[in-house]
């Protein structure tokens, strides 16, 4: 059963008393109620689509995409556990799982050259949402912590989608060299879950 | 596999990279053991952080696509799925008990993970790193030459704190993670020293209960100005704040490069 009660994890958007929480429009959803998916896609829709663009690189392929996985959420509702995941960031993995597969289906190049999905204008439209880019600034301070060789790995296997020997004989690295990274750039990124929220605060 | 070992490719199978014999030999362990399917749950949560620094695109028929979402839902009734994890009622108490543990050592285990980030930077593929710099991402355009960190920690101690400098962005971001809170009255104050000058206030901030704060402090215009800083200082303060420090500073450091 959804529990329609506690704050999902790792908001994509700005807290709003006005706005019903994600979790309870994925309670609304387990009741068959289609007007609540439409709420969740205004919500999450451009970020869904967005990151399967990233991944994919191709209009069509990253609709189709973000489009499963809305259509997998309203499937799987009513077994939708908000202990185990938010619902932005059980999205975020079935739409990248989606994109993945379109991008080797497709015999998209994969390497070095075709992934740098990372944002360099990150600045302009994320700050346009003071919530998200509260967020974003806490997942950019925890990017920066890691080695150039760690956010390249995570790249390669986040928005590439190559597994680890796909890595290894990308970046000419032991196997174990990549896991081992992987898992640490991981760990930094799960740091910045547990933060508490980041304040602005007034300089002296 | 050890125990140890599952537990250590639970990032890897949350990303999709785990293959062939591992995988296959995670995949029997995985349900059967709430840790791992924590571990699996909590990283795949951590990777979709990563949406956060995506560029953000339109689609180019946002109505279609969210008309077509809704065609697909009128065709298909949700469904109940089995659930994949047990109930939790019917977890073996030790499985309880190691959940309890876990998060007993949270605290620990924070600092242990941060400790292992850390001596990466200094131990591995320093020649790879070279190779790789040519072709690195674009991320490291924003965040290479033009972001600075400074670590603060009594000597011979864990960090206690980081402050990382953007000057694209004109930002402090600091991350307090051992710093106890301040007392009754005071409040942290942050200083950018240059030799030869006064220090300059690059704001205050104070921390929770556990010791930790993640605070956004702007750059002041006479910081930018100022030329070159060497050093950040941390010292304690009256709650308004001081204009100059009122003590010499708790905890110092030298600014470096983040690469």
């Amino acid at each position: 059963m959804v529990s329609q009660a506690g704050e999902a994890k790792g908001e994509m958007r700005p807290e709003s008393g006005a706005q019903e929480s994600d979790a309870a429009l994925v309670a609304r959803i387990a009741g068959g109620d289609e007007s609540a998916l439409g709420a969740l896609f205004d919500i999450h829709g451009r970020a869904a689509y967005s990151l399967a663009y990233a991944i994919t690189g191709e209009a069509g392929a990253a609709e189709k995409a973000a489009a499963d996985a809305f259509a997998e959420l309203w499937r799987k509702a009513r077994s939708f556990d908000p202990e185990r995941a938010s619902v932005a960031g059980w999205l975020a993995a079935r739409v990248r799982d989606y994109a993945v597969a379109a991008r080797r289906s497709n015999g998209v190049r994969r390497g070095a050259n075709a992934v740098s999905a990372l944002a360099p204008d990150f600045v302009g439209p994320l700050d346009a949402e003071p919530g998200r880019a509260e967020r974003a600034r806490m997942v950019v301070s925890a990017l920066t912590e890691l080695p150039a060789t760690q956010r390249r790995i995570l790249e390669l296997a986040y928005f590439g989608g190559l597994t680890t020997r796909e890595i290894a004989l990308e970046l000419n690295e032991p196997e174990a060299t990549i896991d081992e990274n992987l898992r640490r750039a991981l760990d930094v990124l799960r740091l910045t879950l547990g933060a508490p929220g980041a304040r602005v605060v007034t300089r002296v | 596999m050890t125990h140890r070992e599952l537990v250590d490719s639970a990032a890897a199978y949350a990303m999709g990279t785990l293959e062939g014999d591992e995988r296959k030999e995670f995949e029997s362990h995985l349900p059967g053991c709430v840790h791992c399917q924590e571990e699996v749950d909590a990283y795949r949560e951590a990777a979709g952080l990563l949406v956060h620094v995506t560029p953000t695109v339109t689609p180019p028929n946002s109505a279609a696509l969210r008309e077509r979402i809704l065609h697909e839902a009128r065709r298909v009734r949700p469904i109940t799925a089995a659930r994949s994890r047990q109930p939790s009622g019917t977890r073996a108490p030790w499985l309880a008990a190691a959940a309890c543990l876990t998060l007993a050592i949270a605290s620990g285990y924070l600092y242990w993970m941060q400790q292992r980030a850390n001596s990466a930077v200094l131990t591995e593929l320093a020649t790879a790193r070279t190779e790789l710099a040519a072709r690195d991402s674009t991320i490291a355009s924003f965040l290479g030459p033009e972001v600075h960190v400074v670590s603060l920690a009594q000597s011979n101690a864990k960090p206690a704190m980081r402050v990382f400098w953007n000057h694209t962005r004109k930002v402090f971001i600091v991350t307090a993670f051992a710093l106890p809170a301040a007392p009754e009255g005071k409040t942290y104050q942050l200083w950018a020293i240059a030799e030869g000058k006064a220090p300059v206030s690059m704001g205050t901030f104070d921390t929770d209960e556990n010791g930790r704060a993640t605070v956004i402090l702007p750059v002041g215009q006479d910081i930018t100005e100022a030329g070159f800083i060497d050093l950040c200082g941390l010292t304690l303060e009256p709650e308004s704040g001081s204009a100059q420090p009122t003590e010499s500073p708790r905890l110092i450091g030298p600014w470096r490069h983040v690469d």
